[in-house]
């Protein structure tokens, strides 16, 4: 199923642009959101990496 | 003089001891034949799963990850989180390409980046630029490790001047 290789524009697109984080607020634990977003989507594009390893490979 | 930290000190002798022998054991363990170069330079691409796991930890938890980028984010700040999104982006580029990349190198039985771009262009020069631009942005990156490693070393209390 090729269609799950658009999970990877996903990720692309939300690190690529800056001003979608680009911002202080909301605070998680004190973290400014600037900060978190990022570490988010670490997790975030490695699930995504899981799941279109599993769905393309037989 | 900096004060010798002997506790890290002899933490740190001690785990570097034990990969040497770690490594020359390994190379007892499924033995190639070194005249041979993509025995020695890749392992004679018998690499599995878990071997490649622990391969690419080691690349990229290096000095650079734990020092020069913590340095620079305490120095000047959210810049250094160009690394996250960097991050971000290129597994899934090496999840799309390696895989690839590395089917067609085996089969043709090309070891560098070099070979690849002169059995896939028919091109020396071509692949005589891509390996020189290699090995040239490759320098600051090695700059960065040595002197993540001056600050590992100087922190175990061995600073090399007074």
């Amino acid at each position: 199923m090729e269609l799950w290789y658009l999970l990877f524009v996903i990720q692309f697109a939300v690190a690529l642009w800056p001003p979608l984080y680009n911002r202080a607020e909301p605070h998680l634990f004190g973290i400014p959101f600037f900060y978190w977003f990022q570490l988010l989507w670490v997790i975030v594009s490695a699930v995504f990496t899981a799941i279109v390893y599993f769905s393309v490979e037989e | 003089m900096q004060e010798v930290n002997w506790i890290a000190l002899t933490i740190f002798v001690l785990l570097f001891g034990f990969i040497t022998w770690l490594g020359f054991a390994a190379a007892h363990w499924r033995k190639g034949d070194l005249d041979m170069l993509h025995e020695w330079g890749l392992g004679g691409r018998r690499f599995g799963t878990v071997i490649t796991w622990f391969l690419v930890g080691g690349d990229v938890y290096t000095a650079y990850t734990f020092i020069a980028i913590p340095a620079l984010a305490f120095g000047a700040g959210a810049v250094a989180f160009f690394a996250v999104p960097y991050t971000i982006i290129i597994y899934p580029l090496m999840f799309l390409i390696f895989r690839r990349l590395w089917n067609v190198c085996s089969k043709h039985g090309y070891i560098t980046a070099g070979d690849f771009v002169k059995g896939r262009f028919g091109n020396r020069w071509l692949a005589l630029a891509v390996t020189i631009t290699g090995i040239v942005a490759t320098m600051p990156y090695i700059a960065l490790q040595l002197v993540g490693l001056q600050v590992v070393i100087g922190a175990l209390g061995i600073s090399g001047t007074d």
